[in-house]
């Protein structure tokens, strides 16, 4: 977790291609503070992944600057959204 | 087990400071809790950042709705830090409420110090004291989470792979 604060520039979304059937995804971004260590404990315990996947999430977010940690409907991610900032994470949500 | 200042027992996760680090923290706290209640500081920013990266509107929207519990959720967690620095044994709720607020004032400290950017090189105490005793704050409290992280860790179940 070492790279500096940007926005990140992900793909496009045009509005008007929102469906509401499609899940959405809950994108974890890399931030520089964060402890390796914390963010994997955070993956376990808020959507409970062994260490394994945990470790290799945090591993993704760390190298590739973002994992998808979790989907659903727009409510669930909203709140996993929130749990996340919770934790001191920082999430976004993305319709697939 | 035990990881350096937290041990797990079975009433929970007992953590020892010396007087000068639990004075020390508890001035940092309240410094904090009125960083959270003005909410002016532009580092504190990173406690709100886009959630939505192309649509500001919704971005808006989700932190019109989140922001205030977040906060209120943020200085409930201030108090069980403050309450647990006496010494007694924290349960689930307090292990998450240490976790988040040791990680809040990293995240704020980070930001104010400019940790992530490519040029950052920690501050010397003789040219940029007050800086280099923030670095130093700022490490201090990424080791007592670790430890507390290394200690909890131990309690949670396995866990799925799917």
């Amino acid at each position: 977790m070492t790279s500096p604060v940007t926005t990140p520039v992900l793909d496009p979304v045009d509005e008007t291609d929102r469906r509401p059937d499609l899940p959405w995804k809950v994108i974890v971004l890399d931030d520089p503070v964060n402890l390796m260590s914390y963010v994997t404990y955070v993956f376990r315990k808020l959507f409970g992944y062994s260490q394994e996947k945990a470790h290799r999430l945090m591993m993704q977010v760390h190298t590739e600057g973002k994992a998808v940690v979790a989907s659903g409907q727009r409510e669930k991610a909203e709140f996993d959204v929130y749990r996340l900032h919770e934790h001191g994470l920082w999430a976004i949500l993305e319709q697939d | 087990m035990a990881r350096g200042k937290f041990r797990s027992g079975p009433d929970g996760i007992t953590v020892t400071l010396r007087d000068a680090e639990r004075s020390g923290l508890a001035a940092v706290l309240e410094q904090f809790r009125q960083l959270l209640l003005e909410g002016t500081d532009a580092s504190m920013l990173r406690f709100q950042p886009p959630v939505h990266i192309h649509d500001h509107k919704a971005s808006d929207e989700f932190w019109d709705m989140a922001a205030g519990p977040l906060l209120r959720h943020r200085l409930e967690a201030l108090e069980i830090v403050e309450a647990g620095l006496a010494g007694a044994p924290l349960d689930d709720e307090a292990v998450s409420a240490w976790m988040q607020t040791l990680n809040s004032l990293r995240l704020y400290l980070g930001n104010t110090l400019e940790v992530g950017a490519a040029t950052f090189d920690p501050p010397r105490p003789g040219d940029q004291p007050q800086e280099a005793a923030r670095y130093m704050l700022y490490e201090w409290l990424g080791g007592l989470l670790d430890q507390l992280v290394a200690t909890a860790a131990g309690t949670l179940p396995p866990g799925s792979d799917d």
